[in-house]
C-alpha cells in the first residue's frame, strides 16, 4: 500500500507540476496600445498595434508597430498574430485611439470586442484621434521608438487632475453611458504635437458621442467648463479680467476646490435645470500693481469672476444645446432621479426638449488665500 | 451507524456558505433592474417566515431529516416517493452548481481548458468531504466563513469611491411588477435553496433550537448578497449589471486605490469558489442521505462517490453552451425550483402539525381510559 501511494505522489508530480496551456514570457508580446481605422475603399479595418519591444542592450524598453486588416477587428487581430508569429497579449493594453471615421455604426462592433474579449482589460483608455487616422498618432509620435506612445497617453490620462483639458473614462464606464437615454458620452482627443524637436502625442479637447456617432468636439476651454459642470474639475487656473479703481487688470486664479450641484426644478410646465457652483479660488498671479487682496477690492474681484464663469458656461451649454443637441451634461439623469413622473413623460421626446432646456446658473466663488505674498510687488519708478 | 453531531455555530456558517455560494457570482433578481438590492432585501425579509417552516418542521421532529418525516406522514411508499422528487431537486441543484462552478472558472479565466477538468476536480474534493462526514464539513464551513464573508465586504468597502448614486435612482422606476418578479427570483434563488438543509439537518444536536439557527445564517448570509448586490449596481448601473455573466468579478477588478490595490478579482474568484464548492458538498450530502435512507443502506458514505459521478456526468451533458444556460436560468428555474422550496414544504407543515395533534389527543384518550 504504502509503495502504492508512493507511485501516485511521483505520477503526480510528473502531471500536475506546470500549467496547462503556459506561455513564456519571451513568446508573448505585449500590446500596450491600439489604433483602429476603417478602409473604406475596401470595406476593411485598420488595426496598427503597438508593442512592447526591449532595446538593444536590455535596459530599455521600445515599441514597435504592426499593422493588419480584416473584416472585423477580431479578423484584424489575428491576422497580426500571423504576421508577428508570437502571441499577442492584451491584458496590459493601456489605450485604444479610434479613427473620427470608425465612429457610427462601426463603434458598436469594436466595444463589443473590447466588453467580450477575456484577455482586455474593461478599463483601457479610449480616444479618438483628432488626427485624418488613428494610426498617425503611431506612426508620428517618437519616430525612434524608443518611448512607448501608448504608456505616455496612460500618463498623461492618469494626471488629468492637473491639467483639466480632457476628460477620460474607462471603456467600461463610456459603454455604460451609451445605453443612458438621458446621457451622451464623451471621449477625449489625441493629436500628434511637438515638444524639444521630439514628436509626442497630446490629449486635449472631448470628442461628443451621440447615438455612437461623433456629432462635435470641445476645444481645451469647452472642455474644462464642461468638467466644472458635471463636477469633475479638481484644480487648473481661471483667467480674469478685472477693474478695481479704475485700472483694468488681469488676476489668475488658481482654483482649490469645486462643487457642482445639478438639480432640476419646476417652474410651471417647465423644467429648469439649477446648477449651483461653490468653488474656492486662490490668488495665483496678478498682472499689475494694484492691490486686489484688500476687502473692497476682493469684492470686484468675487463678482467679476463670477460674471466671467457664469458667462463662460452659458456659452457651453448652448453650443451643445444648440449645434451638437446631445445632453454630455447628464441632465437627463438627473431628471429621471428627482422627477421620475416627468421623465416618464419626456423621455421619448428627450432630444427636442434638452434642446431648448432652460439653465439657470448660479456661482459662488470664495476667495480663500493669496498663496504665499500678502501684497502685489510694487515697482517703484 | 455512528450519530453524528454539529454545533449550531458550524451549522450557521454552513448556511450562510449555501447562500453566499453561488450568489455572490451570478446576478440574482435581475427582473427588477435597478431595484434588486431592494428585491433581495425584500425577499430576505420573505424568507423569515419560509425558514421559520423550515425549523418547526425539524423541531417537531429533532434528530430526524426530511426523509424520516416524510414516511413518518405519508407512510412508507408515500413518503418515498416524495423523498425522491426531493431528491432529483437536490440532485439537479447540485448539477447546476457544478456546472457554474466549471463555466465561472473556463469563462474568466481559462478558456482553453476543457470544462469538465475543474468539474472533475471539484467533484473529486466533494467526495472527499462527504465522505469525511458532516462533522468534518461543519468545522470547514467555520473556517471558511472567516475568509469568505469578509472579503466580498472588503472589496465593497473598497469599491465606494467608483459609486454613483443615480445608479439607483430613481427607486422603483420600472414599477412594482417587475419588482415582484424580482423578489420572487431572489427569494428562490438564493434563499429558497436552504431547503436542502431539512435533508442533512439530522445532525444538529436535539436541543438547539432550529429557529435561530435558520434566521441567524439567513440574515448574516442574505446581508451579504444584498450587500454585493448593492455596491455592483452602484458601480456598474443596471445595463452594465445585466449584460455581464460575473457581476460580482467584474465589478473586483474595478477596485483601485492608489497605484496599490488594483484589480482584485483573484480574491473575489477564491471566495467564490470555496463557497461554490460547499454548496455542491451539501447537495451531494442531501442526495447520497436521502438515497441510503429511500434503499435502506445503513450509511449513507458508501453512496457519495457514484452519485458525485453521476452528477459531474450530468452537469457536462445538460446545457450545450453558457447562453442556453443562463437563458435557462433566467426564464425557467423560479417556476422550477418554486414548489420544492415553497408549496411542498408547506404543505408537509400542515400535515406534521395535523398528525401530531392526533397523535396528541389520542396519546391523551389513551391517558384517560387507563
Amino acid at each position: 500500500m504504502k509503495k502504492l501511494y508512493f507511485i501516485i505522489i511521483v505520477i503526480t508530480l510528473f502531471i500536475l507540476s506546470g500549467c496547462w496551456n503556459y506561455s513564456d514570457v519571451n513568446k508573448m508580446r505585449f500590446v500596450a496600445g491600439v489604433a483602429i481605422d476603417y478602409d473604406e475603399s475596401k470595406d476593411k479595418y485598420i488595426v496598427t498595434s503597438e508593442v512592447v519591444k526591449l532595446l538593444e542592450g536590455g535596459q530599455r524598453f521600445g515599441s514597435a508597430l504592426f499593422q493588419s486588416r480584416g473584416e472585423t477587428v477580431f479578423d484584424a487581430v489575428r491576422d497580426t498574430i500571423m504576421k508577428n508569429a508570437r502571441k499577442l497579449y492584451w491584458g496590459h493594453t493601456k489605450v485604444i485611439i479610434l479613427s473620427k471615421d470608425v465612429t457610427g455604426k462601426r463603434l458598436v462592433p469594436i466595444l463589443d470586442y473590447i466588453s467580450r474579449d477575456g484577455e482586455f482589460r474593461d478599463n483601457v483608455w479610449i480616444l479618438i484621434s483628432d488626427e485624418d487616422t488613428a494610426n498617425e498618432i503611431f506612426e508620428n509620435t517618437f519616430e525612434n521608438r524608443d518611448e512607448i506612445t501608448s504608456f505616455h497617453i496612460d500618463d498623461t490620462l492618469k494626471n488629468e487632475k492637473n491639467i483639466s483639458t480632457y476628460h477620460a473614462i474607462p471603456a467600461w464606464r463610456f459603454i455604460g453611458t451609451t445605453y443612458d437615454k438621458g446621457a451622451s458620452p464623451t471621449l477625449p482627443m489625441v493629436i500628434v504635437a511637438e515638444k524639444d524637436g521630439i514628436k509626442v502625442p497630446k490629449v486635449r479637447g472631448q470628442a461628443i458621442i451621440k447615438g455612437s456617432n461623433l456629432v462635435g468636439t470641445l476645444d481645451e476651454t469647452e472642455t474644462k467648463i464642461y468638467l466644472w459642470i458635471i463636477n469633475e474639475l479638481e484644480g487648473g487656473v481661471l483667467t480674469v479680467k478685472t477693474e478695481v479703481s479704475d485700472r483694468p487688470i488681469e488676476v489668475t486664479l488658481e482654483l482649490f476646490a469645486n462643487k457642482t450641484r445639478i438639480k432640476p426644478i419646476k417652474s410651471g410646465d417647465e423644467i429648469v435645470i439649477k446648477i449651483n457652483i461653490e468653488s474656492d479660488f486662490g490668488i495665483g498671479e496678478i498682472s499689475g500693481e494694484v492691490n486686489v487682496i484688500e476687502k473692497k477690492a476682493r469684492e470686484v474681484l468675487k463678482r467679476d469672476t463670477e460674471a466671467e464663469i457664469k458667462k463662460q458656461m452659458e456659452n457651453v451649454i448652448k453650443k451643445v444645446q444648440k449645434e451638437y443637441k446631445s445632453d454630455i451634461f447628464g441632465f437627463g439623469i438627473k431628471i429621471k432621479d428627482k422627477m421620475p413622473e416627468k421623465w416618464r413623460q419626456i423621455e421619448p421626446y428627450w432630444d427636442e426638449v434638452f434642446k431648448d432646456l432652460e439653465t439657470e446658473i448660479n456661482v459662488n466663488v470664495n476667495i480663500r488665500g493669496s498663496a504665499l505674498t500678502l501684497e502685489p510687488i510694487k515697482i517703484e519708478d | 451507524m455512528s450519530k453524528e453531531v454539529i454545533s449550531d455555530i458550524q451549522a450557521i456558517c454552513l448556511i450562510i456558505l449555501f447562500i453566499s455560494g453561488g450568489a455572490l457570482a451570478l446576478p440574482t433578481g435581475a427582473a427588477a433592474g435597478s431595484d434588486l438590492w431592494l428585491a433581495i432585501l425584500m425577499a430576505l425579509i420573505l424568507a423569515i417566515p419560509l425558514y421559520m417552516v423550515y425549523a418547526r418542521l425539524l423541531s417537531l421532529y429533532p434528530g430526524k431529516d426530511l426523509f424520516d418525516i416524510l414516511e413518518d406522514i405519508f407512510g412508507r411508499f408515500f413518503g418515498k416517493a416524495l423523498g425522491l422528487i426531493f431528491i432529483w431537486f437536490t440532485f439537479h441543484l447540485g448539477v447546476l452548481v457544478l456546472r457554474d462552478q466549471g463555466e465561472f472558472l473556463i469563462t474568466l479565466s481559462l478558456p482553453e481548458t476543457p470544462m469538465i477538468v475543474p468539474i472533475i476536480l471539484v467533484t473529486l474534493l466533494c467526495i472527499w468531504i462527504v465522505k469525511a462526514g458532516m462533522e468534518t464539513m461543519g468545522r470547514w464551513a467555520n473556517l471558511f466563513v472567516i475568509l469568505d464573508a469578509p472579503i466580498p465586504t472588503i472589496v465593497i468597502l473598497m469599491l465606494i469611491p467608483q459609486m454613483d448614486l443615480s445608479n439607483i435612482q430613481p427607486v422603483l422606476y420600472d414599477g412594482i411588477r417587475s419588482f415582484l418578479k424580482g423578489t420572487l427570483e431572489a427569494l428562490v434563488f438564493p434563499f429558497g435553496d436552504v431547503v436542502v438543509f431539512l435533508m442533512i439537518f439530522f445532525a444538529l444536536k436535539p436541543r438547539d433550537s432550529k429557529k435561530s439557527i435558520f434566521i441567524k445564517g439567513l440574515l448574516w448570509g442574505g446581508l451579504l448578497i444584498a450587500g454585493v448586490s448593492l455596491a455592483e449596481i452602484l458601480v456598474l448601473g443596471e445595463d452594465l449589471y445585466l449584460s455581464t455573466y460575473y457581476p460580482n468579478h467584474n465589478v473586483a477588478g474595478k477596485v483601485s486605490i492608489g497605484e496599490l490595490l488594483q484589480r482584485l478579482e483573484v480574491i473575489a474568484v477564491v471566495a467564490t469558489l470555496t463557497s461554490f464548492f460547499l454548496k455542491v458538498s451539501v447537495c451531494l450530502l442531501a442526495v447520497s442521505n436521502g438515497m441510503s435512507k429511500i434503499f435502506g443502506f445503513k450509511d449513507y458514505k458508501i453512496l457519495a462517490t457514484p452519485i458525485a459521478l453521476l452528477m459531474c456526468n450530468f452537469s457536462c451533458f445538460i446545457f450545450d453552451s453558457t447562453i442556453y444556460k443562463f437563458r435557462w436560468l433566467m426564464e425557467t428555474t423560479t417556476y422550477y425550483f418554486l414548489p420544492y422550496q415553497i408549496i411542498l414544504p408547506i404543505i408537509i407543515l400542515i400535515f406534521a402539525q395535523i398528525k401530531k395533534r392526533n397523535n396528541g389527543r389520542s396519546v391523551k384518550k389513551e391517558n384517560k381510559s387507563v
